[in-house]
């Protein structure tokens, strides 16, 4: 069993080398030589030397792959003019309010998704099966952003109940307990419209997950044992539907950093993915390449996860 | 009063294609402690007439349009899901056919055999933990104490089997259905079981109901044998009264394609097989469902209606216009 | 005719569903193509509620959101179809051969796809529109990238299904070479499951067109329901037309193409009914 965990983790390391690799080959194809790619905005010629030496780019170009890896480890993904800042420092910045609303949002999906797909392939083609295999199939195609869109014209605009974006109130002294009901409230109206798409996603995966174990012989000797109808459902059948589960659930790690520059426009949340559309907007290159790696690493990093949650939970797994 | 009594059973299931009659008027009895043996051939309804018994057919799609099972003179098919969940296990035990599919893969065995102790019993998880080694040691299953933190694909076949059995017999139930226990696992295990089941049940008082599509097992364990065609029970006698006077044309058949056991006179030089396939079950027609394929049907009784089950001499019933008696008797005549 | 739609409605609602909201938006985009008016004509009469001069009202420089909506639904359909159909042919083609063929190609264009993979799709789509220039052609291109591992992976892994098949087998003991097997024997068999995805992908570069061009890195000639959105973000409290129409229109047409796929999916799966029966 730790032979197969040694394996996956060097797969991981060996994934993201080839991710960094890739995204120094992306900007040495791309307009200009990697110094200016990596120098962005600034357009001084002293700092542009600094960085062909810091990144051996009059060497070969292995040698050159090697020093941005180097780089890369050490956690220097250069200078941002535009934030004028590391831009290690300005993703740092800005992670915490990301990390927030996506927690929450994932919380929602999860929690909700597994739940309500369990319900549904309990009670296949009832009304309620249909309801939730329509309500997920709806959440699932309408846009993210029209979607908070809506929530926000109906609930922040008309009715004034919450507010329209934004992390924080602007302009109040609070004291740490009002300012901490203060960002949940701008909390709500984002973690639910994101919550809501992927918890669509996931009612889906685990609802057929759900109905397909349900076939299985076990589950139908197990009901011939007597055992309660929830004990089967949650028991024994969902264990073995996890796979597909999980699946999907470290999937959606990487679905919210991509749709995460998306919700947080439309609340104007300062995350990551404010900063991603600034530094598009800017044309601030070595903010975008670093959170392109960083996003890398952090969907890698689920696999990884979802891969170590198999083995735990089909034991089959632990004997390849 | 007899243990079980199933009357009049009909099972249907509404398919796309129509309604399949699978299980089309069966009825039978069981003493208690005694065996019956339920033969045919597979798509015979055999299967789904012990599912229908424990309530276990998949309601949608299938129904139990009419006819029950009465377990100790309770009606199974009025029982709500609920309480059919407090009948299954204490009173009803299920072997099924595939030992490598019927057991949880992401469980020990010692969790599923706990978990079944617990839910019926009122046991702690410790003296749960104990009977689960008794019930494996019962079953013949070597070094049962580890066996209790192993997965099912560490065992094989005939292992798994032997725990299938564990589970089933746990809470001691009055009646232990076993459907094709034997026919997944190899040659050499599968005597082996069918020994172990027949032990089990003498020792425990059980009934059982063997359901096989090999006779050779029925003249081994069954007291009873009733034979099943197309979702209807053809013939019903004593084991040693069927194998010595077969009455009804598919019995013959079934026991001329019997390879030759020690000691008994060859029927045929060679296996003999039966021509034709089983009706379709989805709407069939009002006829001898046999009649395609029998050697004997003619234009009377045969094709217009369902023949009656009639009993032919005590304790001996058969379904056919055709039995063996009266053929012989009539060639007599002629 | 009409009792066999009807019985096919019954029981197979999704597809039948699927088809109607995609002729929905097909005829939208046909009316807006054929219909010739301009949807990029200001006028004075700005931000006006839905009447019967503008069915669904008018932005903030006056233009016709009825029109718009009917040009930028032509636009998502044109990158949807374009793109996926782009995408499945390449990947699906390199898929079979990889999965069929295996050894080195195999290994390095799996290795590319995990790659392509561990990057989040839009974020890869928001760079490389940053970078290149937001064009429809681009887009397309980009779209067919995002889709490749997927749809890759799928036809590999129904090529590697099939070629131990018996028929496979068959064919080339009788001396087929290995290009016919894959059109005759092993791409039928994959198709199914490629169209389906397929139409998921549809769905999808419809969401992450939409996504960009509100954003305001899509197309700026094309007529978008995304950039539509974007406009409509300053005006929730005015013009509420300006969000729900757009909106609509783009939830139907990804709609559609999610119960198509839906639909299409439950053509190929046939599950036993009955227990005991699969001997």
């Amino acid at each position: 069993m730790l032979w197969y965990v040694a394996r996956r983790l060097a797969g991981t390391v060996g994934l993201l080398v080839a991710v960094v690799v890739a995204t120094f080959g992306l900007m040495h194809v791309a307009p200009g030589d990697v110094a200016q790619v990596l120098a962005g905005q600034s357009g001084d010629p002293q700092y542009l030397a600094d960085l062909r030496e810091q990144f051996s780019l009059d060497r070969s170009l292995g040698y050159q792959i090697g020093a941005y890896l180097l780089n890369v480890a050490r956690g220097d993904l250069g200078f941002s003019v535009v934030q004028g800042q590391p831009v290690l420092d300005a993703i740092a910045g800005r992670l915490p309010a990301t990390l927030l609303l996506a927690g929450t949002s994932l919380t929602i999906a999860w929690a909700g998704g597994v739940l309500l797909g369990v319900l549904a392939a309990s009670r296949p083609g009832s009304r309620l099966d249909a309801g939730i295999s329509i309500v997920s199939l709806v959440g699932y195609s309408i846009p993210v952003f029209w979607f908070g869109q809506l929530l926000v014209a109906l609930l922040a605009v008309r009715l004034g109940w919450l507010p329209a974006g934004g992390m924080t109130s602007a302009g109040e002294q609070l004291g740490a307990f009002e300012r901490v009901l203060d960002v949940a409230r701008h909390l709500i109206l984002p973690s639910v419209t994101l919550g809501t798409l992927l918890m669509a996603l996931v009612i889906r995966t685990t609802r057929a997950a759900m109905l397909d174990v349900l076939g299985d012989d076990y589950v139908m000797a197990a009901r011939g044992r007597g055992i309660r109808e929830e004990t089967v459902l949650l028991r024994h059948a969902l264990r073995n539907a996890l796979r597909p589960v999980i699946t999907v659930i470290t999937a959606e790690l990487g679905v919210v950093l991509g749709v995460m520059v998306l919700v947080e426009a439309v609340f104007s949340w300062p995350g990551l993915g404010t900063l991603l559309l600034d530094s598009v907007l800017s044309r601030d290159t070595p903010t975008l390449v670093g959170l392109l790696l960083f996003s890398s690493f952090v969907v890698a990093a689920a696999n990884l996860l979802g891969d170590l949650l198999y083995m735990w939970v089909d034991p089959r797994v632990r004997y390849t | 009063m007899a243990l079980l009594e199933v009357h009049d059973l009909r099972t249907h299931f509404h398919t796309r294609r129509g309604v399949v009659r699978a299980v089309d008027g069966v009825s039978f009895s069981l003493e208690r402690g005694s065996t019956l043996g339920l033969v045919g051939e597979s798509g015979c309804g055999k299967t789904v007439t012990a599912l229908s018994i424990a309530g276990l057919v998949p309601r949608p799609p299938a129904r139990i349009v009419s006819g029950g099972a009465l377990l100790d003179g309770r009606e199974l098919t009025a029982l709500s899901e609920r309480e059919l969940e407090d009948v299954r296990g204490p009173e009803i035990g299920m072997v099924f056919q595939d030992p490598m599919s019927s057991l949880n893969p992401t469980l020990t065995i010692g969790a599923q055999i706990c978990e079944t102790l617990r839910r019926h019993l009122d046991l702690s998880a410790r003296e749960a933990r104990r009977r689960a080694v008794e019930l494996l040691e019962e079953v013949r299953l070597p070094d049962a104490a580890q066996r209790l933190g192993d997965h099912p694909h560490v065992l094989s076949g005939g292992m798994r089997q032997r725990v299938m059995i564990a589970l089933a017999i746990a809470c001691r139930p009055k009646l232990l259905i076993a459907d094709e226990p034997s026919t997944a696992l190899d040659v050499t295990i599968q005597a082996q079981i069918l020994d172990l089941l027949d032990d089990l049940r003498r020792q425990h008082g059980m009934a059982m109901i063997l359901i096989t599509h090999d006779m050779g097992v029925v003249a081994e364990v069954a007291d009873e044998v009733a034979v099943m065609y197309a979702g209807q029970i053809v013939e019903r006698a004593q084991t040693v009264e069927l194998f010595d006077h077969p009455e009804h044309p598919y019995t013959e058949a079934l026991l001329g394609a019997l390879p030759a056991l020690e000691g008994q006179v060859r029927r045929e030089d060679r296996l003999a097989t039966i021509p034709g396939r089983p009706p379709d079950l989805a709407d069939p027609p009002a006829a001898c469902r046999f009649a395609p394929r029998c050697p004997y049907a003619g234009g009377d009784g045969c094709t217009e209606a369902i023949p009656p089950l009639r009993e032919i001499r005590p304790g001996h019933l058969v379904r056919s216009q055709h039995p063996a008696s009266e053929r012989a008797s009539q060639k007599a005549r002629l | 005719m009409i009792v066999r739609v009807a019985a096919m409605a019954r029981s197979r609602p999704r597809l039948l569903a699927g088809l109607v909201l995609l002729a929905i938006a097909g005829l939208a985009a046909l009316a807006g193509a054929l219909g010739g008016a301009d949807p990029f004509r200001t006028s004075e009469t700005l931000l006006t509620a839905p009447s019967l001069d503008h069915p669904f009202g008018t932005d903030q420089l006056g233009r016709d959101v009825l029109t718009r909506v009917l040009h930028g639904v032509g636009t998502s359909l044109r990158v949807a179809l374009l793109s996926a159909l782009a995408g499945t042919l390449v990947a699906t083609a390199l898929g079979l051969v990889a999965g069929y063929a295996g050894g080195l190609l195999d290994d390095l264009l799996l290795k590319l796809a995990e790659v392509l993979q561990v990057i989040p799709a839009f974020l890869l789509a928001l760079v490389a529109a940053a970078a290149f220039g937001p064009s429809l052609l681009l887009l397309v291109v980009i779209l067919a990238v995002i889709f490749f591992p997927r749809t890759f992976r799928l036809a590999r892994g129904e090529a590697i299904g099939l070629r131990e098949r018996d028929f496979v087998q068959a064919a080339r003991a009788a001396g087929a070479g290995p290009l016919r097997i894959l059109r005759r024997h092993i791409l039928p068999g994959a198709l199914t499951i490629i169209v389906v995805n397929a139409s998921f992908q549809a769905g999808t570069a419809v969401l992450i067109e939409t996504g960009l061009s509100f954003l305001g890195v899509g197309d700026r000639d094309a007529v978008s329901l995304g950039a539509m959105l974007a406009d409509a973000q300053s005006y929730l409290a005015q013009a509420w037309w300006m969000s729900l129409f757009p909106g609509l229109l783009v939830s139907v047409t990804i709609l559609g193409m999610n119960l198509l796929g839906d639909g299409l999916n439950e053509l190929r799966e046939v599950r036993t009914v009955m227990p005991g029966r699969g001997e």
